[in-house]
C-alpha cells in the first residue's frame, strides 16, 4: 500500500427522487419519496411495495450490451456513471483507464423475470413491452446471458478498459465496492475508479422478503416501533474515486475524503445479525482507525438502518458502543426511509448522500417517526436539517450472511 | 497488485476425484453426481442449494490440503472470496414461476434467502469462523480469476492474513441460454501471504497474481456478429500482459468462447506468438479456476490463465513457482 489518499470528485445518481444528484439532494431535503405498489401483475404477493423510479426517468438506452439485452438496472447504472464522469470533469485519456467496480446483486433480473411471465396477457408498462420474451439478440440466441452484466455494460458505455469488476454481496456490496475501489487506489494500482452500485426492480426479491417476514406493508420505517421489515427502490449511484495526487494535477475540488473502511463477517446465521453486534463495531471502529479518526470526529452517520426489526436493533447497540452517549445527539439519515434499500446499491447511496451532506454541511431531516422505538436508542432529525459537525460521516452498509462494511467520509479538510 | 502462495486445492466437479483430474475432459454430468452425505456427513447440509454444497466440500478438501491453516488464527484475520454467476439461477426460477403461479407465501422459507447469491459464500464463512470479510464476486465468466484479485488486494491491505478463494456454479434452469455446457461444481484454493507460509513451515503449489482488464464488446447500441471481430479494440491487452508478466512469454491455458471478444483475445494471442492450449469456456466462471486447480497440482505453474467473456471482461492469472517450499505434485 502506497498509503495514497482517496478524493471523490465525482457522483451520478438515478432514484425515486429523479434522475441526477441535484434532484437526489432536493428529494432528500424534501423529505424523500414515496412507496407504491409493484405495476406487475405477475407480482402475487401480500406487500408488493417499492420506492420506485419515475417512469420517464428510466433510461431507454443502452438497449444491449453486445448479445445481451439490457434492462432498466444497467441502463440506470449508466446513466448515473455519466453523470458522475461529466462531474469529475475526466479527460478521454483518463476515461479510457477507468476502471469500474460496482456492487451488484441482481443486475440484469428484470429481464429474466419478463421472460418467464412473457406468456401473460398483460404486461407491466414500466418494463416496457418491446421484445418481450428474449435475453438476447436474434443473430446470437443461443449464448449464455449472465445476470450481473451491469458493470461491463457501464465499461462499455463509458468506453473504459481498465478492468470492470462486479461485487455481488447483497446488500453490501456497492459499500464493498466503494472500499475495494479504495483499497485499488490506496494501493498505487489505479488512480481513478468508478464505483458505485445499481438494481432494477426485482419480483423475486420482493417475493423472497415477503416470505420471511421482512417487507413492510405500510413503508419503510426504520427505528420505529411499528416497522415490519424493509421496502425495495431500485435506482443507481456512482461515485469517482480519485487520487489525491490526480485530482491536483487537475485542479479538482472534491467533495469529500474517504477515509477508511472496515470490513467482517458475522459468521453467524443466513439472514439474521449476531445479536451482540460484535463485527458490527469491529467493522466501525477499523473503518474509524483506517481514516485516523476518533468517534467524536465524526459529525452524523448513514446507518444501514433497514426497518426489519432486528436489524435497526442491533445496529442501534453497535453505535451505542461505538459512540457512547452521544449517541442522542449524534443526527442519523434514515436514507431508507426516504428513497427505500436500493439493494446491492444502497452503500453507494449512503456514501452518495454523505458526500453531499459534506459539501452542503447539513444533514437533512428523516421522515418523522410516528413512535420511535426505544430499544433503539439514536438520534434521527425529523422537523428540520441540523448542522453536520465535525465535518465527517459514518456509512454503514450490511447484508445477508453477516457481511458488514463501515466506509468514513471526510470533509475536504481531511482527517489526518 | 500482490502476490498469493497457494496453499491447498480442493475440487467438486463431475468426473475428477482429486485436484491433480481437474484438466480432464468434463464428461456430462447426470443428476445424482454429487453424493452430499459422503462429502458433507452431519445434519444441515441436505437443504442447502447444490451450489453451496459444492462449495463447502472443494473448501473442506482445500483446507484439510492445507494442512489445517486455520488454526491459531483469529477469526478475524481469516478471509473468503467465491466468485460465482450462476449459483443462484434455477432457484430464482423456480421462486419466479412460484410468484407468477402462485403466490410468494408458497415459497420455502429455508431456501429463499439463497436468492442472494452471497449467501453461498456467506455460508462457508458460517462453516468456518471466516470473520475477516466474505465477498461475492459475480462478473461475468472472469468472477473466479477476479476472486483471486479480489482477495489479494485485500491481504495486501491488511484484511486477513489467510484467504479462502474459489468459484462455485450450478446447472442452468431449463429453457436459459448456455444450459447444455454450462459449468457446474467448485473449485477452492487456500492463499497465503508468502511471510505467513514460510512462518508456519508450510509448503506451496505456487505463487498467483491477478490481472482484470476489459474490451469494449462493439460499439454501444449496435447489434455485434459473432465472427465479427473488428469492433473491437485489444490494444490494451498488452499493458495487462505485461502487469502480470512483465516481459516473460509463458505458456498460456485460454478459456474463450466463439464471441467477438474471445476471437480479438484468441487473435491477440496469436499476435504474440505464445504457446496456448484453448479450452471452450461454458456458462459460469467455474472453468478458468478449473484449469488453474488443474495445472497447480500438476506442478504446471510457469503459466498464464486468461479468460474473456462475450460481455468483455477479461482476467489474467500468473501462475510461477514458488521460491522456497514447493509442493511436490506428486502429492496433491
Amino acid at each position: 500500500m502506497t498509503g495514497r489518499r482517496v478524493l471523490i470528485t465525482g457522483l451520478g445518481a438515478v432514484c425515486c427522487l429523479g434522475t441526477g444528484v441535484e434532484a437526489f439532494w432536493r428529494g432528500l431535503c424534501a423529505g424523500g419519496g414515496h412507496a407504491e405498489p409493484l405495476a406487475d401483475p405477475h407480482a402475487h404477493m401480500r406487500s408488493p411495495l417499492m420506492y420506485q423510479v419515475p417512469l420517464p426517468d428510466v433510461p431507454a438506452e443502452p438497449r444491449r450490451l453486445g448479445h445481451v439485452r439490457l434492462g432498466a438496472g444497467p441502463r440506470m447504472g449508466v446513466a448515473a456513471a455519466h453523470e458522475a464522469l461529466t462531474d469529475a470533469g475526466l479527460d478521454p485519456q483518463a476515461r479510457r483507464r477507468l476502471s469500474v467496480v460496482l456492487g451488484v446483486e441482481l443486475g440484469n433480473a428484470d429481464m429474466h423475470e419478463r421472460r418467464r411471465s412473457s406468456a401473460a396477457t398483460r404486461v407491466d408498462p414500466r418494463r416496457g413491452s418491446d421484445e418481450v420474451g428474449a435475453l438476447s439478440c436474434p443473430e446470437d440466441g443461443g449464448r449464455w446471458v449472465p445476470l450481473t452484466v451491469t458493470a461491463p455494460a457501464v465499461a462499455a458505455a463509458l468506453g473504459a478498459t481498465g478492468g470492470a469488476v462486479s461485487l455481488g454481496d447483497a446488500c453490501a456490496a456497492s459499500g464493498y465496492a466503494v472500499g475495494f475501489a479504495a483499497d485499488t487506489i490506496r494501493a498505487g494500482a489505479a488512480d481513478v475508479v468508478l464505483a458505485g452500485g445499481a438494481e432494477g426492480i426485482s419480483r423475486v426479491s420482493v417475493g423472497a422478503f415477503n416470505r420471511l417476514g421482512a417487507a413492510d406493508p405500510v413503508r419503510c420505517r426504520p427505528f420505529d416501533r411499528h416497522r415490519r421489515g424493509t421496502v425495495f427502490g431500485d435506482g443507481a449511484a456512482m461515485l469517482v474515486l480519485e487520487s489525491a495526487a490526480h485530482a491536483a494535477s487537475r485542479g479538482r475540488v472534491p467533495y469529500a475524503e474517504l477515509g477508511g473502511a472496515g470490513w467482517s463477517c458475522d459468521a453467524y446465521h443466513p439472514t439474521a445479525p449476531e445479536p451482540e453486534g460484535r463485527q458490527v463495531v469491529r467493522a466501525m471502529r477499523d473503518g474509524l482507525a483506517e481514516a485516523g479518526l476518533a468517534p467524536e470526529d465524526i459529525g452524523a452517520v448513514v446507518p444501514h438502518g433497514t426497518g426489519t426489526p432486528l436489524n435497526d436493533a442491533v445496529e442501534s447497540r453497535a453505535l451505542r458502543r461505538v459512540f457512547g452517549d452521544r449517541c442522542q445527539r449524534l443526527p442519523l439519515l434514515s436514507l431508507k426511509a426516504m428513497i427505500g434499500h436500493t439493494g446491492g446499491a444502497a452503500g453507494a447511496f449512503g456514501c452518495l448522500a454523505a458526500a453531499l451532506m459534506l459539501r452542503h454541511g447539513r444533514v437533512p431531516a428523516s421522515p418523522p417517526l410516528e413512535d420511535p422505538d426505544q430499544e433503539c436508542a439514536v438520534f434521527v432529525p425529523q422537523q428540520a436539517s441540523v448542522p453536520l459537525s465535525p465535518s465527517a460521516v459514518l456509512v454503514n452498509s450490511y447484508a445477508f450472511g453477516g457481511n458488514n462494511v463501515s466506509l468514513v467520509l471526510a470533509g475536504r479538510q481531511g482527517p489526518r | 497488485m500482490t502476490d498469493m502462495v497457494v496453499t491447498g486445492l480442493g475440487i467438486v466437479v463431475p468426473g475428477v476425484a482429486k485436484p491433480t483430474q481437474a484438466l480432464d475432459p468434463v464428461p456430462a454430468h447426470s443428476p445424482g453426481w454429487f453424493d452430499v452425505a459422503a462429502a458433507l456427513p452431519g445434519r444441515g447440509y441436505r437443504w442447502l442449494p447444490p451450489a453451496c454444497q459444492y462449495l463447502l466440500a472443494a473448501a473442506r478438501s482445500a483446507l484439510e490440503d492445507a494442512g489445517d491453516p486455520l488454526a491459531g488464527l483469529p477469526v478475524e484475520r481469516r478471509g473468503v472470496v467465491v466468485g460465482t454467476n450462476n449459483a443462484s439461477m434455477a432457484l430464482m426460477d423456480r421462486m419466479d414461476r412460484t410468484i407468477i403461479d402462485a403466490d410468494a407465501a408458497e415459497l420455502s422459507p429455508l431456501s429463499a434467502p439463497f436468492f442472494a447469491m452471497s449467501l453461498f459464500a456467506s455460508r462457508l464463512s458460517t462453516e468456518h469462523r471466516i470473520c475477516g470479510f466474505n465477498l461475492t464476486v459475480n462478473t461475468p465468466r472472469t468472477a473466479g480469476l477476479d476472486a483471486l484479485q479480489v482477495g489479494a488486494r485485500a491481504l495486501a491491505a491488511g484484511r486477513a492474513e489467510l484467504l479462502v478463494a474459489g468459484a462455485t456454479e450450478e446447472v442452468l434452469p431449463a429453457g436459459e441460454p448456455g444450459r447444455q455446457a454450462g459449468d457446474v461444481g467448485a473449485a477452492v484454493l487456500v492463499c497465503e501471504p508468502l511471510a505467513r507460509v514460510a512462518e508456519r513451515g508450510a509448503t506451496g503449489y505456487g505463487v498467483v497474481r491477478t490481472r482484470a482488464a476489459f474490451l469494449v464488446p462493439g460499439a454501444a447500441g449496435v447489434p455485434v456478429s459473432p465472427v465479427d471481430v473488428s469492433p473491437v479494440d485489444v490494444s490494451t491487452m498488452d499493458s495487462s500482459w505485461a502487469e502480470v508478466c512483465g516481459a516473460e512469454s509463458p505458456s498460456v491455458e485460454a478459456v474463450l468462447d466463439d464471441s467477438p471478444v474471445g476471437a480479438a483475445v484468441q487473435s491477440w494471442l496469436a499476435a504474440q506468438r505464445a504457446a496456448v492450449t484453448f479450452t471452450t469456456a461454458r456458462a459460469g466462471c467455474l472453468t478458468p479456476l478449473r484449469r488453474l486447480v488443474g495445472l497447480l497440482a500438476t506442478g504446471a505453474v510457469d503459466r498464464v490463465v486468461l479468460t474473456a467473456g462475450a460481455e468483455g471482461n477479461v482476467a489474467l492469472t500468473r501462475l510461477r513457482p514458488c521460491a522456497a517450499n514447493t509442493r511436490d505434485p506428486a502429492g496433491s
